[in-house]
This record gives C-alpha cells, sequence and structure tokens, in this order.
C-alpha cells in the first residue's frame, strides 16, 4: 500500500527546495550580469566595434521577441524558471536589465556605465539578501557605502571633489532605484538608469567647469 | 511589494524537474564565465599595469576582484542548493 502522508511530505519538502533554488538562480543570474564588463576590454579595431555595436541590440531583439511571445501565451510561463509571481502577466525583470545594459553600452561614459551595471550586478542581490534576512533599514546602512566604493573606484582619476559628489549621486540613485518598487517598472531598471542619469548631469556640468574627468575604467586590449 | 507578489510562478512538478535540469546545464556558464572574466582583468593589470608601471590598470584589479568575490559570495550557497536538490531527488 502506498504510503500517502509519507509521498505528501515529500513532495512538500521537495517543493521547498526548487523554491530555494529558484532564489538562488536569480542571484547568481544577476552576480552573471557582471560578466558583460568583458565588452570594455574588446579591443578597439574596426571588425571588432562593429560586432559590438550589432551583437548586444540583436541578443537584446531575441529576448525582447521571447518575452513578448511569453506575454501573448504563445511560450508558456512554465518555460521560464525563476520567474516571479507579479512579473507572469509583465515583462519579465531579465528585459529590464538588459535594457538597462545595452543602453549604459551604447550611450554612456564608461565611468558612469561601469559603476551602475556593478550595482545592478552585485549590489541588488546584496540589497535582496538584507532585505530577506534583516530590517530593510540594513539596505540603507550596506548598500549605500558598497554602491559608493563602486563608484569610487571608477571616479577616482578624476578630482577629487568630483569624485566624492559622483560616489555620494550615483549610490543614492542606486539604492533609491533599488529600494522604490513600481510594478511596470523594474527595479533592475531603475538601478542602474536612475544614477546613470544623475551622473550624466553632473559629467557635463564638470565639464562646464572645468572639473578633470575619469578616464576609463577598462582599457580596451591590443590584438 | 507585497511579500506575496515576491513568490515565484507556480509550476507542476515535472516540469519544474525539467527546468532544473535546464537549468543545470546552465550552471557551469553562470558559474565559470565571471571567474574566468575576473582572472582576465587581473591578468590585463598585470600584464599591461604591473609589469610597465602603469596606474591606469589599477581599476582592472579592483574590477577583477569585485567580480570574483561578488560571484564566489552567491555561487557557494547556489550550488549548495543544487547539491541539496539532486540529494531531494535521489
Amino acid at each position: 500500500m502506498v504510503n500517502v502522508k509519507k509521498k505528501l511530505l515529500y513532495a512538500k519538502k521537495r517543493i521547498n527546495s526548487v523554491e530555494f533554488d529558484a532564489h538562488w538562480y536569480r542571484r547568481v543570474f544577476h552576480t552573471f550580469g557582471a560578466s558583460f564588463l568583458f565588452y570594455y576590454i574588446l579591443p578597439d579595431v574596426d571588425w571588432v566595434n562593429l560586432l559590438k555595436t550589432w551583437i548586444p541590440p540583436l541578443i537584446l531583439v531575441f529576448v525582447v521577441i521571447l518575452e513578448f511571445l511569453r506575454l501573448k501565451g504563445k511560450i508558456s510561463s512554465d518555460h521560464f524558471f525563476g520567474l516571479r509571481m507579479y512579473e507572469k502577466h509583465r515583462v519579465g525583470s531579465y528585459v529590464f536589465f538588459g535594457v538597462a545594459i545595452l543602453l549604459l553600452f551604447m550611450f554612456f561614459p564608461q565611468p558612469i556605465a561601469v559603476p551602475c551595471i556593478l550595482c545592478a550586478c552585485i549590489a541588488d542581490p546584496v540589497f535582496g539578501e538584507i532585505r530577506q534576512h534583516y530590517n530593510s533599514r540594513y539596505v540603507y546602512l550596506v548598500g549605500f557605502p558598497l554602491c559608493m566604493f563602486f563608484f569610487i573606484i571608477a571616479w577616482y582619476t578624476a578630482d577629487v571633489v568630483l569624485m566624492f559628489s559622483a560616489a555620494v549621486i550615483g549610490a543614492t540613485g542606486a539604492v533609491v532605484g533599488e529600494t522604490k518598487k513600481l510594478w511596470w517598472l523594474d527595479d533592475d531598471f531603475m538601478i542602474q538608469m536612475l544614477p546613470a542619469v544623475l551622473l550624466l548631469i553632473l559629467w557635463y556640468i564638470a565639464m562646464y567647469m572645468g572639473f578633470t574627468l575619469p578616464g576609463d575604467v577598462i582599457i580596451p586590449g591590443v590584438i | 511589494m507585497d511579500k506575496k507578489s515576491m513568490q515565484y510562478i507556480e509550476k507542476n512538478t515535472d516540469n519544474q524537474i525539467r527546468l532544473l535540469k535546464t537549468e543545470m546545464l546552465f550552471t557551469p556558464l553562470l558559474v565559470f564565465l565571471p571567474f574566468i572574466v575576473g582572472v582576465i582583468f587581473i591578468l590585463d593589470w598585470f600584464n599591461r599595469g604591473f609589469i610597465p608601471g602603469d596606474p591606469r590598470f589599477n581599476s582592472e584589479l579592483i574590477l577583477g576582484f569585485i567580480i570574483i568575490i561578488g560571484n564566489l559570495f552567491f555561487d557557494i550557497p547556489f550550488i549548495k542548493s543544487l547539491k541539496k536538490f539532486s540529494q531531494h531527488k535521489k
């Protein structure tokens, strides 16, 4: 005779482990995004530049088509591992993540793009873990200095005043972008774009005022 | 957002297992690629920055370490959870 109680307990245990797994899967997917910084080390030669211009938008177009088909119901959400409940009828956060990274690659200077990508890839999962295990207040206490650190690394070749201004403005933008959640606009987009836009304004102000702007964080390789 | 909306989309168990198998296929890429990129940054700093004494490459060294440490921090619990799931499956 089949032991129903034992089977139910086993199924419950397995489902719990699956949820746990999806949680870490999302976190690892975030940190994996830091690998995209490899884009900047690619050599600055014609054929590589051509690939750098076309491949990232093509990948994003593919992802957007996939997401469009999912939302239209042509592809079941069951095929997408680790999606949250609120993403069932909304564009998945991975699309927002990709759009923001592409915008940073295409339209923002490297000292702005690199720390913003690091905020989304490293700081965002750290925020998530802190929120899950401790009080939300600690997100600000730990997240702010962590994001500041990323901006300082990228701007340390600039004037000291400019470096600290960028670090404070960037970290504030990243923390606000991550904590203020909207149903229709994902925090994976906001954590990158809010500090990037704020820093772009600072960039032009600093240029106008004659400050020394930071150099490239990653210097392209040579063939 | 409320806590309920942070839950994952429920799926039937068979499909979930199939998805997990796909996830396991991606694991080497998710785990090793960031390490490779981190090491490339550190090597680039060593070859083009440290040996010729060019300080412009110092940020690449720090970036390399951030990528490696950041990934290590989340890869360990991720691999543990995968191992846990494999044990449950048995």
